[in-house]
């Protein structure tokens, strides 16, 4: 046995899991009770069910004390975990790993921890305006430095592949890890005892068991800073071989693969030409940029460039909706079988703004303002749709829609977004000549502008708030960088739910 | 239907005499009821005794067989309330409840039932729900045992243990003339441990029998000048008779220290911290595994009442004792001190200060507080201390405090598919538009409203109470006040205190009343408004008739899946002119029983070859923005996140998982908020029908020759 933890009579083995509630825990207890118990071993098992099991972090605790060592007395067994006393942790996920050592209960004298390193994201996290996520790699290397060994892979992958949950992959990963005084085959017998989906428990049990035998030590995905992917030596059409020839002629080296990705993205969103155009709006910048400046300015306003370029309009989703390979994205995700149909509904809630957006400019202008074709609009478009896009009823409206792309130039939405973006390069443009950062900055805030409807208003809005505050800055003559502020004004557009946090930062100017 | 189904465990009430039971503590102690010829049992469930309630009302034969009844009491007073049985006929009673909450709400039947006293053992099982993974307001029942003169046992959490507390309780019910409290703590009530079992046994007496026989003592009934003879029994007769069985059958344990021991030295504990206990000082070095230690225990199975004797004996003669009490305040250590002063012994005593004054003793808190009590008194017994090495910390390794930004916190929220979910959507939704309510929130899972996302809800004030604790709010404003209650708080004393209160007052303002069709948080228990039939409780009491039937003239029945309509009903509610409580009744069913329920027809329709349709949702990850508003009106566990597949950005896309019910929120919310076109019904058929087969072959060809062209004219640019 490798590393198999102190068996002998002076205590008894101590196991936690660390888990959510309704992740099976209390099925892996269970299985690890009955191991022990049908193994010469006395077993106790505690749990906190109630509330606590509606999804919240939970603790299941276990203590096991070979029967042969029993004297006169039972032995007195614990019912929580106490920290630097407990030989085995399980995480059933990988903040709950860092949870369990946040609490002392992983020790590098004592403790094997058993991690899965797949997430399931907090709400903390995943309400974020931003990316909220936090840094699991972190996490990883923590577990790797506090405990005395660590097994730790993903899981729930394993889980999935074999049709199953994710406790037999945890239990397998604990019979792998061979810190317990049983045989794999006494494992797979309490499994089978528990007689509930067994074929697939046993598959997840046994991939598990391999990938914790063979990898005691489990190394944290590398950070994989290196090279970014190549650019194809030639593209596959004329147009597109122009296009790719300009990125090598223009675009420094280490900003080519993103830009190639604007460029692919632009001429997929309207046609080669606009991806032209946006090459030529990004050429002055990069003679302004350096390697010595990594190109930060160069690299940000190539990805939000491409993604102000390629706004999100009615048609814009329209063609998303129904191209072919989303059907077997779809199918995929739902993980549907070839016997079964599978028909997508999509939620459908266009306001009147958005369909005068999308007609042409002068028209779009009147309609948005006058009351009655506005009243019009709303009666056609104002309540939710429902679209079948695997049916014709679906899938003509927006196939129609989709065939407008070639006069989007034409649309009002087009209109508003060109001049709102030429402001900003010439914003970017002016910055650039008084402080470098401040211009980067200048750039980053147009991450501010997504969502749709209010969302995407409010982002506008609290854009423009920015912007005002840029405009003063540029007008002032030997004024201090404004970067760091900029940096704080980004942070407070999106914190909150409304816009109250930006609001107090603008005054605190 | 509750949550979990303990048809199978409850066989194992049926093993007789010698037989070893392997089960969780609430199973031990409902055999230990049946053991001790238990006449009736009940109570109101709630964490950590929901399981006693739902075991009990799975073994409805076997308590048949034995002629045991069973009551579903409405609430924890009516359960204290039914003990009065007990007070004629010498016949056993148990129930249970959640404490300090349940104790509180039983503490009117209780007192009354404490002040005449009983005749059949009385005993009330209190799942003690203080520490990690309790739910409510942090307090001890001590409190109720002193103030009413009950008696408290605290056994020491292993099995055998527990189940012999079960019997001796009832005897020193009866012994005594009191209501017996049984103190459970939450991992005591789910230890899984194993005990020898015994015959169950008929009581001697049954209800029926009782109910045969009338038979009345006025002096038991609360009321002058009973009232003055019972204060005068409860000292003068009751707590000696209680004194004397303790006593008697040694039901405080004592401990001798194992050889080399310190004999001047002693620690007094409540019998549940006993294993803890051991094990702390087990780390220390002062015990082994097997409860042997260096120290005397007074291990206090019974914390009141005290037993002044044995106190005395075991203090006596010691330098330094040691109180391990659990809670606040500290009542047991400072009986101790007055007892001991009063005999004028003058041992050190010592207790909270070296421990914790407050919260939960788990074991690192306990081992801290032996150590300082040791260091304190006795160093030489731990030893020679560690040598404090100076190091210089290891400028790679990565701080622990960086933990603090890694784990967010992760507390108990609604499921995935959750009914009660989209209520709070549309009442965020429509704060956006008309300003912040002032929402009183009560007891049950919508109390989750009050986390992220949705931030809703200002105060609770107890089970059913959430209509009452907004009664203060009752005047003209700007907006209403939104009052929230469960049908579970609703059935529990909220028709009266919180509905009837209102119109009587002619409160103006909204009460919610969130109808899932079980008390759901306790465990999916059935009650008077549940949906389903079942064939020993009358149930399909609709709550709409319940409140027009107290006078509410405003009522409105929604399905809290449609958000718009549910935004649109607290919109009128808010409105209308109409004078009175305006309750909206938002039904649904649990999703958690909905899918015990659902989950295998489907599966073995599916098995059958018959047409299903499965609906779970979908998000286009080139739509999605990344902004979150959907999760902020969600928070469903199913609608998470995934790292932006687009290189340009950087915001993980929103991403509904797998275990998407297809409840239909994400949908109604990106319709009702006009969110964004990103999400995407998908309905799976399973086993499609010809028609279907046919439509799709048509439909599919036609849309895949449009694809087709459109792909074509894309790869004129091809990369």
């Amino acid at each position: 046995m490798s590393a198999a933890i102190n068996t002998n009579s002076t205590r008894p083995i101590t196991l936690a899991i660390s888990a959510m509630g309704g992740q099976g825990g209390g099925v892996l207890a269970n299985w690890v009770r009955d191991l022990a118990e049908s193994n010469g071993y006395l077993a106790q098992s505690t749990s906190v069910p109630g509330v606590a099991q509606r999804t919240g972090a939970t603790i299941y605790y276990l203590e096991l004390f070979p029967h042969s060592e029993v004297a006169e007395q039972p032995p007195v067994l614990g019912m929580n975990p106490v920290p630097g006393e407990v030989d085995i942790v399980i995480a059933a996920e990988l903040v709950e790993a860092g949870r369990a050592i946040q609490r002392g209960f992983v020790t590098p004298a004592n403790t094997v921890l058993i991690s899965t390193t797949h997430r399931s994201y907090t709400v903390d996290e995943r309400q974020q305006k931003g990316n909220g996520l936090v840094d699991g790699d972190k996490i990883i290397a923590l577990a790797e430095q506090e405990a005395k060994q660590l097994v730790a892979f993903d899981m729930q992958e394993v889980a999935r592949q074999a049709g199953s949950v994710i406790s037999s992959a945890l239990f397998g990963a604990l019979a792998g890890a061979e810190v317990l005084p049983f045989a794999r085959e006494q494992f797979e017998q309490a499994i089978a005892a528990g007689g509930v989906g067994v074929e697939a428990s046993l598959a997840a049990f046994a991939k598990a068991y391999e990938l914790a035998k063979g990898e005691p030590q489990a190394e944290p995905q590398p950070q994989t800073e290196a090279e970014p992917p190549q650019l194809p030596e030639t593209a596959a059409s004329p147009s597109a071989q122009k296009l790719l020839a300009r990125i090598k002629a223009e675009v420094p080296e280490p900003c080519q693969w993103l830009a190639f990705n604007g460029v692919k993205q632009l001429v997929d969103y309207q046609d080669p030409d606009y991806a032209h155009q946006y090459l030529d709006r990004l050429a002055p910048y990069f003679e302004k940029d350096s390697a010595e400046n990594h190109y930060r300015l160069a690299t940000a306003l190539i990805k939000q460039l491409a993604l102000w370029m390629a706004f999100q309009d009615t048609i814009r989703v329209a063609e998303q909706k129904i191209q072919a390979p989303r059907m077997a994205t779809i199918r995929r995700e739902v993980k549907a079988s070839d016997d079964q149909l599978v028909y997508p509904v999509e939620y459908l809630h266009p306001r009147p703004e958005e369909v005068c957006d999308s007609l042409p400019k002068a028209i779009g202008e009147w309609a948005l303002n006058n009351r009655f074709a506005r009243r019009f609009i709303d009666g056609l478009f104002g309540h939710g749709r429902k679209l079948q896009t695997g049916r014709l009823s679906g899938f003509i409206p927006l196939y129609t829609l989709a065939k407008l792309k070639p006069w989007r130039r034409k649309t009002l939405r087009y209109a508003k977004e060109d001049t709102e973006i030429q402001s900003w390069l010439k914003r970017t443009e002016q910055a650039l000549a008084k402080d470098y950062d401040s211009a980067c900055e200048i750039i980053e805030c147009q991450a501010l502008i997504k969502g749709y409807s209010d969302t995407h208003a409010n982002g506008y809005k609290n854009y423009q708030a920015i912007m005002a505050v840029v405009d003063i800055w540029l007008e002032e003559t030997d004024a201090n960088p404004i970067a760091e502020r900029l940096r704080s004004l980004q942070r407070a557009a999106l914190s909150g739910e409304d816009d109250s946090a930006l609001q107090a930062a603008l005054i605190q100017f | 239907m509750a949550e979990r189904s303990f048809k199978k465990e409850v066989q194992l009430l049926r093993k007789g005499a010698g037989e070893e039971l392997h089960v969780e503590g609430i199973l031990g102690v409902t055999k230990a009821l049946l053991q001790s010829g238990v006449a009736y049992v009940g109570g109101y469930q709630g964490s950590p005794i929901s399981h006693l309630m739902d075991v009990l009302g799975d073994a409805r034969d076997i308590l048949g067989e034995l002629d045991v009844h069973f009551e579903s009491n409405a609430s924890e007073a009516t359960a204290a309330a039914m003990l009065a049985a007990s007070v004629n006929y010498p016949l056993r009673g148990a129930v249970a409840w959640k404490s300090t909450v349940g104790t509180n709400v039983a503490s009117d039947a209780l007192a009354n039932l404490a002040s005449g006293g009983v005749k059949g053992g009385a005993l009330i099982v209190v799942g003690e729900d203080y520490g990690e993974g309790s739910s409510i307001m942090q307090e001890r029942s001590h409190a109720f045992a002193m103030k009413s003169q009950m008696w408290l046992l605290d056994p020491r959490p292993n099995l055998p243990s527990i189940t012999d507390a079960v019997e001796w309780g009832f005897q020193l019910s009866e012994a005594s003339n009191t209501p017996v409290m049984l103190e459970l703590r939450i991992r005591a009530c789910h230890v899984h441990g194993s005990f020898t079992a015994k015959d169950n046994q008929r009581p001697p007496l049954t209800v029926k029998q009782a109910m045969e026989n009338p038979e009345r003592d006025s002096s038991r009934i609360v009321l002058p000048p009973s009232v003055f003879l019972h204060e005068k029994e409860k000292i003068e007769d009751r707590l000696p008779a209680a004194v004397a069985f303790i006593k008697q059958h040694g039901l405080n344990e004592l401990f001798a220290p194992r050889q080399g021991g310190n004999h001047k030295l002693g620690i007094v504990l409540q019998g549940g911290l006993y294993n803890t206990l051991i094990r702390a000082m087990q780390s220390l070095g002062l015990a082994d595994v097997f409860g042997n230690t260096d120290i005397p225990l007074y291990c206090m199975n019974v914390t009141y009442p005290y037993v002044d004797d044995e106190i005395i004996d075991f203090c006596r003669d010691k330098d330094a004792v040691l109180v391990v009490e659990e809670g606040q305040p500290d009542y047991i250590e400072q009986a101790i001190n007055k007892i001991l002063r009063n005999a004028g012994i003058d041992t050190a005593l010592y207790g909270k200060g070296m421990l914790p004054v407050y919260g939960e003793y788990q074991g690192k808190p306990l081992k801290d507080g032996v150590q300082k009590f040791i260091e304190a008194v006795a160093p030489a017994m731990l030893g020679i201390a560690p040598v404090v090495q100076s190091y210089e910390p290891d400028a790679n390794l990565i701080p622990l405090q960086d933990l603090d930004a890694l784990v967010p916190p992760r507390p108990a929220g609604f499921c995935v598919g959750c009914p009660e979910r989209p209520i709070f959507s549309a009442i965020k939704q429509l704060q956006f538009e008309k300003g912040e309510f002032h929402i009183s929130a009560d007891i049950g899972c919508h109390l989750f409203s009050i986390l992220p996302p949705f931030n809703l809800g200002n105060t609770t004030m107890g089970y059913g109470l959430g209509g009452a604790a907004g009664s203060a709010f009752n005047v003209d404003g700007v907006r209403r006040t939104i009052n929230v209650m469960g049908d579970g708080g609703f059935w529990h004393n909220g028709l009266t205190s919180s509905i009837g209160s209102a119109v009587f007052n002619e409160n103006d303002n909204v009460f919610l009343i969130v109808d899932n069709n079980y008390s759901a948080a306790t465990g999916g228990q059935d009650i008077l408004s549940s949906k389903g039939s079942i064939d020993h409780r009358s149930t399909q009491n609709p709550i709409k008739k319940a409140v027009q039937g107290v006078g509410v003239k405003w009522v409105r029945v929604v399905d809290t899946y449609d958000v718009d309509t549910v935004k649109a009903t607290f919109k009128e509610a808010m409105e209308t002119p109409l004078k009175g409580p305006k309750v909206i009744i938002a039904q649904n069913e649990c999703m958690l029983n909905k899918q015990r329920r659902l989950k295998p027809a489907t599966k073995a329709a599916v098995k059958a070859g018959k047409r299903v349709v499965r609906e779970r949702f979908f998000v286009d990850s080139e739509t999605c923005s990344g902004d979150h508003a959907c999760v902020r009106l969600s928070g469903c566990p199913s609608l998470t996140v995934k790292e932006n597949p687009n290189p340009l950005k950087s915001d993980p896309v929103a991403y509904v998982d797998n275990d998407c019910l297809g409840c239909g929120l994400c949908g109604a919310n990106a319709h009702s908020a006009v969110l964004c076109p990103s999400f995407a019904r998908v309905d799976i058929i399973s086993n499609p029908s010809g028609w279907d087969k046919f439509r799709a072959k048509i439909g599919g060809g036609l849309i895949q020759y449009l694809q087709s062209k459109m792909a074509a004219k894309s790869a004129q640019h091809k990369f």
